[in-house]
């Protein structure tokens, strides 16, 4: 570190002191366009900061609520309609599975069944 | 609102003296007007939200590179368009007209200049850009040793060494001062 002279400290504050003071003087026109800057950078961060904002987290959960509502909507909207208010029409791979399910059912049933007759067939105690 | 009338009060206070700091060292009206414009806008735009302390550091900084983004583009735009002459678009300055010679440097002109101040803000213009930092924000701007540090991006030790110099490089004309 460089140690002042505080004599020389002195005098270069007496000359801050005076360019403070001629800094006050300048022509009419560029007083009239730092007035006109300022008050531009004014406004700008009264937009910035102002309630006028838009708080972007909040906006973009609403927007994302909306959208998914949306959503859930048309989902809803497009699986419950059919035309002129008939029932879903199913396809050949749904009627399939629906039979096959029907097979299967059938199926336990007769073994079901089987069971209960060989459990009927059993020796009758006493 | 609140920030925006603390905003209004600190730029008012500060202009001048920002628009007096950049025409040391970039010497045209307009191209001053201009980087203190973008200066304002940024520190409204980017840090109006701040505490309002925060303020002075940031616009001497924003100020600051602002100057030395001028600079550069000047350079650049010297070394392409150098050649085709000096006052191409109209913007360039004569550098005849910013020589001091034996008719400016008159008491006559010096007068008009503001007085004793002229013959600092030219010594301050030869000055490197670190130590014109330095002595403006300490001297000019009246700001502490830590403030400096913060407005200059670098150390509080480093704004001693670039002021200790700059006041030292300016003794002859700081002596200026001692008679009044």
């Amino acid at each position: 570190m460089t140690e002042t002279d505080p004599n020389l400290d002195n005098l270069a504050a007496s000359a801050g002191a005076r360019l403070r003071e001629t800094e006050l003087d300048v022509p009419a026109e560029v007083s009239q366009r730092l007035q006109a800057s300022r008050r531009l950078a004014v406004a700008r961060a009264e937009s910035t900061t102002g309630e006028g904002r838009i708080v972007w987290p909040q906006f973009f959960g609403f927007a994302a609520t909306a959208f998914a509502a949306f959503v859930l909507v048309v989902g809803v909207t497009l699986t419950m309609s059919t035309p002129d208010g008939a029932f879903p029409r199913l396809n050949d791979g749904e009627i399939a599975a629906a039979q096959e399910a029907d097979f299967l059912q059938e199926l336990e049933f007769v073994a079901w069944m089987v069971a209960m007759e060989d459990t009927d067939e059993l020796p009758k105690s006493g | 609102m609140g920030t925006a009338v603390e905003l209004n009060l600190f730029l008012s206070g500060v202009e001048k003296r920002a628009y007096a700091m950049a025409m040391v060292t970039v010497k045209n009206p307009q191209d001053a007007l201009d980087i203190v414009q973008d200066v304002m806008l940024t520190l409204a735009r980017k840090y109006a939200g701040k505490p309002h302390d925060q303020w002075p550091p940031l616009f001497y900084r924003i100020l600051r590179n602002r100057i030395t983004d001028f600079h550069r583009s000047s350079n650049i735009r010297r070394r392409l368009f150098g050649w085709l002459g000096p006052s191409l678009d109209g913007s360039e300055v004569d550098p005849l007209e910013l020589a001091i010679g034996p008719d400016k440097d008159t008491p006559e002109h010096r007068l008009r200049m503001h007085g004793a101040g002229v013959g600092i803000s030219t010594a301050l213009a030869r000055l490197p850009a670190r130590q014109q930092q330095a002595f403006m924000l300490r001297a000019w701007e009246g700001m502490d040793v830590k403030t400096t540090a913060s407005a200059m991006g670098c150390s509080t030790g480093s704004v001693k060494t670039h002021y200790s110099r700059a006041v030292h490089a300016l003794r002859e004309e700081l002596q200026e001062f001692q008679d009044d």
